[in-house]
């Protein structure tokens, strides 16, 4: 929240989420609630105690289960992935279903990000896909897997598509969002000064709509990823979905959870890795939006 | 006034592109250049067969039974638990990691893991659709805490208001509007819980009806099925926006929180 | 009668302990319209807000009638700059919000707040929501409600502060003509000095870096006053003199502002 400077106030950072200064954060004049903290390291204490706490029940339910045919304790979810990441089986699967995700989230970011830049830049554009952008919305598209798999078989082929299907929609979106709600001011300024249609849009427009755009990129790259999981457990033949398949049937439930887990790791990662190269990209934006 | 017409050009548009797409589907069916893509007439013709026969009808209500018994608790609990995050720090500590873990987390994944423990039933569905829908739902409700006015939480402490007051007369009305936000969007990610679960499972509900019809290349039901999906999730969200409009004549539009938009 | 004692008031922050509050000593009398004037940040509305119970001194004390300020209480009502309604209550709602909080139910407080709503001449709007009033005719709401709950002392907060020159001057002279009739104490903090010589008894200007009393004022003006008071020798004299004091607290307009 903004460093708040109003009439007989004291300049103090209101409501910020954990970390406050040491000692009581004083009463800005508009009134907003005085947060009284000991340390700065309480917001923590919290924090790591309950993740903690979480990861113990987990344990110990575990343990408390006669057979850990359904339920795995978190120790053993670990060294079944550790066990795991040692085999090369392993790895031949996270590559098999790896390729179709790259293949499939690159081209949603090309497409999406084309497609969005025209939607947001031509009001009729937008105007002529708004029935398809927003029924491909509103519909959840794993029921689109079966088309995909009639079209293209059980190949690699249909699995990029999937992967495709799952994230152009969110890049497109919100590409097309970044450039429509680009300020109308800068437009306008642009034009003032007499800038061709096309350098407008490469100097101006762009270079603005790029938050947008990186949004829609780190939301799109979480959306593919669950297509790759979703191609995984429903397209079974290869990859990280056969490994799935075959601890299900032997009740590996520990191997089970654990590859899972290595899924789940895999789209954690990449969520984090997005949102740090939005953050950098859109800086001078949250800047912005800082000091209103 | 030219405001209007320029709302009616639009609309035109999107008509004129939706029946051009239309026609362009109608003739790659009837070049028969996939069976994946049928001639549109032949999907319309099905439509009215599958929506009406009993094949179909039972799988939707299976679906919708299992949206009835998951979808409203999830958000009760959401509701009160986002109150909670959003209102008392401490709270919001606590909790922090765990809900943004689970946003961050494509949700899919775990669909193995609910299966193995809930069993192949609608147990398993029933989770995964609390899954989709109840983070997301706190998530909102908590931003919404946080909209709240804190001069207007002044003025009432001022008219000497408990606690209790204040959560109920100032935080609550101020919340409800990304509250219903994260509702709508909830509603929405039911759908899709309940499908996907359906279809790793592959045998109830419209999940399963679509994996069924796919095994059997029985592509003009399919689309039908697929067809009445999308719309289902058009109109239920739109009902929740109509709602919403109802009930909260002084706030025009307010955008969803972020991380609510990503996620299976 | 309002004793503030020897009030010290400290803030903890990033850069070390500020502050806001000195040795800050003065008395308000029964039924007086006092005003508190004084350059950004010197404190006053946080002065205000410890008269109305809302925030804590470091040192010294309140009191009124003897009786220590403790918290909030049925004898104090705020009077907030930026109008501070409900948006999404209507306005008669509003004005009963106080008597609400005070344990009446909504039909209750609503009943009760209809003659203040006429008070301040909103009877027409009783249904409309804030968003459709303007700017005087929402501070007007926010008046009615303080005033609904039956207060002794009125805290007003640059209550004109939000407003235009014209609906301030306006307000300014409905408050007095309100005032008149009530028989309320009032402490008034604002930035203008025209208004504090104009509606109070006795002005308070206070010195800032840390926040403390420079000197209390008198308005020898006659009451009832109108408009034409503006014009009087003593009316400028006076904000002359305020002016003259304020000046020399700001100091180099150009500085780095209290931050």
């Amino acid at each position: 929240m903004a460093l708040e400077q109003r009439e007989g106030s004291v300049p103090v950072v209101a409501h910020q989420t954990g970390g406050a200064v040491d000692g009581e954060v004083g009463v800005v004049d508009n009134g907003t609630v005085s947060i009284e903290v000991a340390h700065r390291w309480v917001p923590w204490l919290f924090r790591i105690g309950s993740v903690g706490l979480v990861l113990l029940i987990w344990e110990l339910y575990g343990r408390a289960q006669e057979t850990t045919l359904f339920f795995v304790p978190f120790t053993g979810v670990v060294s079944a992935l550790w066990e795991l990441a040692q085999t090369a089986e392993f790895w031949d699967a996270y590559r098999q279903t790896l390729i179709p995700f790259v293949w499939g989230w690159l081209l949603a970011l090309v497409v999406g990000i084309a497609l969005g830049l025209l939607i947001g830049r031509f009001r009729t554009f937008e105007a002529i896909t708004k029935p398809y952008v927003t029924f491909l919305n509103a519909l959840p598209v794993s029921t689109l897997v079966p088309i995909a798999v009639i079209l293209l078989g059980i190949g690699y082929a249909s699995r990029i598509l999937v992967v495709f299907l799952f994230g152009v929609i969110e890049v497109t979106l919100n590409t097309a969002a970044g450039v429509r709600y680009v300020n109308r001011d800068l437009v306008e300024m642009g034009e003032s000064f007499n800038a061709t249609q096309w350098r407008l849009f490469r100097k101006v427009i762009l270079p603005a709509s790029t938050p947008g755009i990186m949004a829609g990129v780190r939301i799109g790259t979480g959306r593919a990823v669950v297509g790759m999981v979703v191609v995984e457990i429903l397209l079974v033949a290869v990859g990280m979905g056969r490994l799935i398949l075959r601890y299900r049937g032997r009740f590996q439930s520990a191997e089970l959870f654990a590859v899972v887990l290595a899924l789940i790791l895999f789209g954690i990662v990449l969520q984090v890795v997005a949102r740090r190269i939005e953050r950098r990209v859109s800086r001078w934006k949250y800047e912005m939006e800082r000091a209103t | 006034m030219r405001a209007l017409k320029k709302q009616n050009k639009n609309r035109l548009l999107s008509l004129a592109g939706l029946l051009a797409g239309l026609v362009i589907w109608e003739i790659i069916g009837r070049l028969e250049l996939s069976p994946a893509f049928p001639p549109v007439t032949a999907v319309l013709g099905a439509v009215f067969e599958v929506w009406s026969s009993p094949r179909f009808l039972d799988a939707l209500k299976e679906s919708l039974i299992s949206i009835a018994i998951a979808l409203p608790p999830s958000i009760l609990f959401g509701v009160a638990f986002g109150l909670l995050i959003g209102r008392y720090k401490p709270v919001e500590w606590a909790f922090d990691p765990l809900v943004n873990t689970f946003l961050s987390l494509p949700l899919v994944a775990l669909i193995p893991v609910l299966f193995l423990i809930f069993g192949l039933g609608r147990g398993s569905i029933l989770a995964t659709i609390i899954i989709y829908t109840f983070f997301i739902v706190v998530v909102n409700t908590a931003a919404g805490v946080r909209t709240t006015d804190h001069q207007i939480v002044e003025m009432a402490t001022s008219f000497g208001a408990s606690e209790r007051q204040i959560l109920s007369r100032v935080v609550l009305p101020s919340a409800l509007p990304l509250m219903f936000a994260g509702i709508r969007i909830s509603t929405g990610r039911a759908i899709r819980a309940v499908i996907i679960a359906e279809q790793v499972i592959g045998l109830i509900g419209l999940g399963g009806l679509v994996q069924r019809l796919g095994g059997a290349f029985a592509v003009e039901q399919l689309y039908a099925v697929i067809l009445f999906v999308g719309l289902f999730g058009l109109l239920s969200m739109e009902a929740v926006s109509f709602v919403e409009r109802r009930a909260l004549p002084w706030i025009l539009a307010q955008e969803e929180t972020e991380p609510a938009l990503q996620g299976a | 009668m309002i004793e503030i004692q020897n009030i010290g008031r400290q803030f903890n922050t990033r850069d070390g302990t500020f502050e806001a509050l000195k040795d800050v000593n003065f008395a308000v009398e029964d039924k007086e319209f006092f005003s508190i004037i004084g350059p950004s940040g010197c404190g006053k509305t946080t002065l205000l807000k410890m008269v109305a119970g809302l925030i804590k001194p470091s040192s010294g004390s309140i009191t009124v009638d003897g009786q220590p300020v403790v918290g909030p209480g049925n004898d104090r009502a705020m009077v907030f700059q930026h109008f501070v309604l409900l948006p999404w209550a209507d306005v008669l709602t509003n004005v009963g919000f106080g008597l609400e909080m005070r344990g009446l139910s909504r039909k209750e407080s609503r009943e009760a707040a209809k003659p203040f709503l006429d008070r301040v001449g909103l009877t027409r709007f009783s249904e409309h929501y804030p968003h459709e009033l303007s700017g005087g005719m929402q501070q007007r709401v926010g008046l009615a409600r303080a005033l609904a709950v039956g207060p002794d002392i009125l805290l007003m907060d640059e209550p004109f502060g939000a407003l235009d020159a014209q609906t301030r001057q306006l307000m300014q002279e409905d408050l007095m003509r309100l005032w008149d009739g009530e028989q309320k104490t009032v402490i008034f903090v604002t930035h203008s000095m025209d208004e504090a010589a104009y509606l109070s008894d006795r002005v308070l200007v206070m010195d800032t870096h840390p926040g403390t009393v420079r000197e209390i004022l008198d308005v020898p003006l006659p009451r009832p006053r109108d408009e034409s008071v503006r014009r009087t020798p003593v009316f400028n004299e006076l904000t002359a003199h305020m002016w003259h004091e304020l000046r020399g607290m700001m100091g180099d307009p150009t500085a780095a502002a209290p931050e």
